[in-house]
């Protein structure tokens, strides 16, 4: 169980993981945005942001090792796919173009497993209550315990589908060659697992008497968080102005 | 229906949406996804409410930044980009599916009727997707009708049919389950609602 440590949350008490959950979903926008500006000056910056970061919150590549491998895969994908897609325009722009996409790949999903590593989700319930509470018409407290629930279960399920993957492969039925049967042996296991885990789940919370309009973790505006916030975004924009500019 | 085992249920299968993004194998501009296949999935499972928050909160997990969008990535930017579409379409995709596969709960239909009606209801729901998503390719990228059609549309079809044929078979296979979770909560809360 847990063997894949992606998108858990991993406890700490680094400054990053106190930061206001508003801030870090405001840094992940800006970084985000910053990557689709696409400089590679801005693919630079935002690596050794992450990796000041990573390192502040003290979180080991270790843990990640085999997740990454994975999507070192995915990311080679990438990169060939664009590489050949874009072939025609000259070997050196194919280059380029595959280079920057696996990069920016893999910096977004960086990204993702750092905000997941650092955030709890209780802190994720409050920011999506904070986020949807003005829009009219939308149950804001419902919704929010929806999404933080469903980062509770993401990881459990992605331990589901790599279990399943060694039971295959241990079992040999991983050459079927009919295609319906080869998708069904995948979904019937993973539903199973789902719905079990909901079972637990629910079952849980019940015993609990969860109730969806609590907020555990409640949100307080703190100059320093902006501070630091601001000392992580004040790179890309900087260079933002350079490049628009010079 | 109670609540909480709704929102867990919906929230089971945002999880299982995102997972999609992971089985996924990208080549050019679309990547071939799974994401489409658990959507309708939960559509014909949960019937149309329930997925359609489901799906919500998927999107808003994927605008937020965390890496739930196809190919392991994430970010408001992908609305916008030529895919952006294809997920917008998800929302109307769901409702059309759940309302029609849902019909022969309510009146009494042969065996025969409903087979149909969940095969019409899985077609309607790729299709919605593909009438907002190819012509959403078709104006980001400012390619003619045939290219985007050619690019966004026609190498998936066969792999939307066996995803079809598969939610079909998944679908009626566990609907008496996902509905016993989800009923269970509704004697229940009528129950602590009489006392």
């Amino acid at each position: 169980m847990a063997e894949i440590a992606i998108l858990h949350y991993h406890p700490g008490s680094s400054a990053l993981h106190r930061l206001d959950p508003r801030f870090k979903v405001l840094l992940m926008l800006g970084y985000i945005a910053a990557l689709f500006a696409g400089y590679w000056m801005h693919y630079l910056a935002v690596t050794l942001l992450l990796t000041t970061a990573s390192i502040s919150a003290k979180l080991h590549p270790h843990s990640f090792k085999r997740e990454l491998k994975v999507f070192l895969f995915l990311a080679l994908i990438i990169f060939t796919s664009h590489f050949f897609a874009s072939l025609q325009r000259g070997y050196e722009t194919a280059l380029q173009e595959g280079l920057f996409l696996g990069w920016r790949f893999m910096l977004i999903v960086w990204l993702g497993i750092l905000f997941t590593a650092v955030t709890e989700p209780s802190e994720l319930h409050a920011v999506v209550y904070w986020l949807l509470r003005p829009i009219p018409g939308v149950p804001a407290g419902r919704l929010a315990a929806h999404a933080s629930l469903s980062l509770v279960i993401i990881p459990l399920l992605l331990d589901g589908v790599h279990e399943i993957r060694e039971a295959r492969k241990s079992r040999g039925i991983d050459h079927c060659r009919n295609p319906v049967k080869r998708f069904r042996s995948i979904m019937n296991p993973l539903m199973e697992k789902l719905l079990m885990q909901m079972e637990e789940l629910a079952l849980a919370l019940e015993s609990r008497s969860f109730d969806e309009s609590v907020l555990h973790s409640s949100l307080h505006f703190r100059m320093q968080d902006a501070v630091y916030t601001l000392l992580f975004l004040l790179p890309l924009l900087v260079l933002q102005i350079v490049y628009i500019y010079f | 229906m109670n609540n909480l085992r709704a929102t867990v249920a919906a929230a089971g299968f945002t999880a299982l949406i995102a997972i999609g993004a992971y089985i996924s194998i990208p080549v050019g501009p679309v990547p071939i996804v799974l994401q489409n296949f658990f959507v309708l999935l939960s559509a014909l499972l949960l019937g149309s409410k329930i997925a359609l928050s489901s799906v919500f909160v998927y999107l808003f997990l994927g605008a937020l930044g965390l890496p739930v969008f196809a190919g392991g990535t994430g970010g408001i930017g992908h609305f916008f980009g030529p895919t952006g579409g294809y997920l917008i379409a998800y929302l109307p995709a769901v409702v059309i599916t759940g309302f029609i596969a849902r019909r022969p709960k309510r009146r009494t239909f042969s065996t025969l009727n409903s087979v149909f009606l969940q095969f019409t209801a899985l077609l309607a729901g790729t299709l919605c997707i593909y009438l907002i998503g190819v012509p959403w390719l078709k104006y980001a990228t400012q390619m003619s009708w045939k290219a985007a059609i050619g690019a966004g549309a026609a190498p998936f079809i066969l792999g939307d049919l066996l995803k079809i044929v598969v939610a079909f078979i998944i679908g009626r296979s566990f609907s008496s389950r996902v509905d016993e979770f989800l009923q269970l909560a509704f004697q229940k809360s009528s129950i602590s609602e009489s006392t």
